[in-house]
């Protein structure tokens, strides 16, 4: 305890440099801007976001980004509550009482709540995860090649069972990220791998045109027709609960923050799934179920407070094993790639001041989040007014020029606007995207643990089934791929029937 | 001549979408037959993996496109006929988005940041939304320029120049 008290320390150290902390800030006010603004989620405004990071040292950068991502999950609450508009998918459920309790005068205690929720959550979570990650790592450092193949593919299995589309469709995707992630320069052999004679291939696709088409772009493109709001905005008086509605209020913080947090470790997007686990479990334990959907401010403070709890959960499995199980993570992880510094369980160990400080940078973002975003929330607001017209080509310029300034290549944004073209049309037809990007930044790790597995074992494919920790994710894997293939089978055979 | 229903139109989307799909995944395992070699069972080649996924994608888009008629019906519930030119205009500013992506990729190196992203704003601005002319122009040089002092002198991110210095 000593020991972590002391880590904290240091980080806080590294945190409290005027230039860390101003990128804190920046990423705690940029992220509520991305979370406030409909269509545009903490996933595309990382992606767009992300080329500014590459020139900051890579602490300073993973502080800037991890500010957007708990930034859009506050952000997201905003106008969910003034508006019934779900600035990011996590706060879809905040909708329901939040807008009800906004309908009755009652806003201003709605996004007090909300703010406070998410401030405990995210702070308790943060605890969680400081005192989670580092024994994790050094348990993951007896990992081998077999374990972490093993790893990998339940995170995939798991992805696809937590996946909201249908299985097929997510497992599409998976497989299509994975295999661009074998595009370029094969690192065991050295052969070019479907460079089609394009020299820029050969380093493969790059993470930041293919996330920044396939969520920036993309999401432009789907964002047509968006009209300017007049959203209210209650004034700072009015955002005192009562003292009933703080009593309600403290059980389901409590339980959405451990229900976010251990929900927020599971593969995928789990900070949505959260605070809908985090309503029914309130629902459920209420006396009066009867008052959810008409202003229940239970059914504020339990999701809120999921979804910034899962969010930080979901840092866990990225911060101990260097595996990104959720589409964020991964393009963390590939910040950190280009700044030279390999994730995994000895990254704790050899950057103590990135771990630390990141997680300090938590509890200032934390902070700052609560302090700014209620009495600013009026201005936040205020952004909605901004006709989209005026903004999709501000946005546009944004993605160009952060993936042209990377490497100054043409074919980069070539690559994103193909990219973005791409997403445009998959999530038309209703295809999840983010696994792509998953996969993608899976692939190379993937591929690497299978063949130096095949490697140690001389060959023998078994060397897969002779290891406890190996047997076990594997099987977890499977188990949950069975029971997401249910529906799907039943459904088939319901149509069969009725087709008889 | 026959009208599809939404539900109909729809699984024909679904199935063009998912061969598609299938088509990506045939390119690739023609590439890897052609290109990468295989190794051997017990020591993988380069070209074992990318195989093996350009099958399970053919694979998982076929099972998408046995699936589609049922997501169809459920999708084209969710929506209604009279979407038809709401999604023309879509598409429509969609093209007009990866068409300015195609053209800044290729204007940057030659005339510079700032005269490309004028004109693109003035195009979208201007051409595309069809904005009065005053804020269209104030619009696009206050980012235009705006957004080059940003990114250049305190992002210290380097961007290119065009003719005369711009």
């Amino acid at each position: 305890m000593a020991e972590t008290l002391h880590n904290l320390l240091l980080g806080f150290q590294v945190v409290l440099d005027p230039s860390v902390l101003l990128y804190a800030f920046l990423g705690c006010i940029i992220g509520t801007i991305v979370g406030v603004l409909p269509g545009l989620g903490p996933l595309a405004g990382i992606s767009i976001l992300l080329p500014i990071s590459f020139g900051l040292p890579p602490t300073t950068a993973i502080v800037l980004l991890g500010g957007i991502y708990y930034g859009a999950m506050y952000g997201g609450s905003t106008t969910s509550i003034l508006m019934r508009i779900p600035g990011e998918a996590a706060s879809v459920v905040t909708c329901i009482d939040g807008y009800e309790m906004t309908r009755q005068g009652r806003a201003g205690p709605a996004l007090a709540i909300a703010a406070i929720g998410s401030f405990v959550a995210g702070t308790l979570s943060v605890v969680a995860l400081m005192l989670l990650a580092p024994p994790l790592a050094r348990f993951a450092l007896a990992f081998g090649p077999p374990e972490y193949f093993a790893l990998l593919m339940m995170g995939l299995f798991v992805l696809s069972y937590m996946s909201s589309g249908p299985m097929p469709k997510t497992l599409t995707m998976a497989v299509l990220g994975l295999l661009l992630g074998m595009i370029g320069i094969d690192p065991m052999s050295g052969y070019n791998r479907f460079s089609f004679g394009v020299h820029e291939l050969s380093d493969g696709l790059g993470v930041l045109p293919l996330a920044v088409g396939l969520f920036g772009v993309s999401e432009i493109m789907l964002a047509y027709g968006t009209r300017a709001m007049r959203p209210m905005k209650p004034r700072f008086s009015e955002l005192l609960p009562s003292r009933a509605e703080a009593r309600a209020s403290i059980g389901p913080i409590g339980r959405g923050t451990v229900i976010g947090f251990l929900i927020g470790i599971i593969p995928g997007s789990a900070h949505i799934l959260s605070s809908f686990v985090s309503y029914a479990v309130e629902k459920k334990l209420s006396d009066h179920p009867e008052r959810f959907g008409k202003g229940a401010v239970e059914g504020v403070a339990g999701p809120e407070s999921a979804n910034n709890a899962a969010a930080c959960g979901a840092f866990v499995p990225m911060l101990a094993l260097g595996v990104p199980l959720g589409p964020v993570q991964a393009i963390l992880i590939a910040v950190l790639v280009v700044h030279g510094i390999a994730p995994g369980p000895l990254l704790i160990a050899q950057q103590p001041q990135l771990f630390w400080g990141f997680i300090a940078s938590m509890y200032i973002g934390n902070l700052v989040l609560l302090i700014l975003n209620l009495p600013l929330v009026g201005v936040f607001v205020s952004l909605l007014r901004i006709p989209y017209t005026y903004l999709y080509p501000v946005i546009l310029i944004c993605c160009i020029v952060g993936v042209y300034a990377v490497n100054h290549s043409m074919v980069e944004v070539l690559i994103m606007g193909i990219a973005g073209a791409a997403g445009y049309g998959l999530r038309k037809l209703r295809y999840d995207v983010a696994p792509i990007v998953l996969g993608f930044i899976l692939a190379p790790m993937l591929e690497m643990a299978f063949r130096q597995s095949l490697a140690m074992s001389g060959g023998e494919y078994t060397i897969f089934l002779q290891r406890p920790i190996t047997v076990a994710l594997l099987l977890v894997g499977a188990a949950l791929l069975a029971i997401g293939l249910i529906p799907a089978v039943m459904r088939r055979t319901r149509l069969k029937e009725a087709a008889e | 001549m026959s009208v599809l229903r939404p539900s109909d139109r729809e699984t024909q989307r679904q199935r063009i979408g998912a061969l598609a799909l299938v088509a990506v995944g045939l390119l690739f395992i023609w590439r890897s037959l052609a290109d990468l070699p295989f190794g051997t069972i017990d020591n993988p080649g380069p070209g074992i993996t990318p195989l093996a996924l350009a099958i399970l994608l053919v694979v998982f888009a076929l099972w998408s496109m046995a699936g589609s008629g049922a997501n169809a019906v459920d999708s084209a519930e969710a929506s209604n006929v009279e979407e038809e030119p709401a999604d023309q205009g879509a598409a429509r500013h969609a093209v007009f988005i990866i068409a300015g992506i195609l053209v800044s990729a290729f204007a940057f190196g030659a005339i510079g940041y700032r005269l490309t992203v004028l004109g693109l704003l003035l195009f979208y601005l201007g051409v595309v939304e069809r904005k009065p002319l005053t804020p269209t122009l104030l619009v696009s040089f206050g980012i235009a320029f705006g957004s080059y002092a940003l990114f250049v002198h305190v992002l210290r991110v380097s961007l290119p120049t065009g003719p005369w210095g711009l």
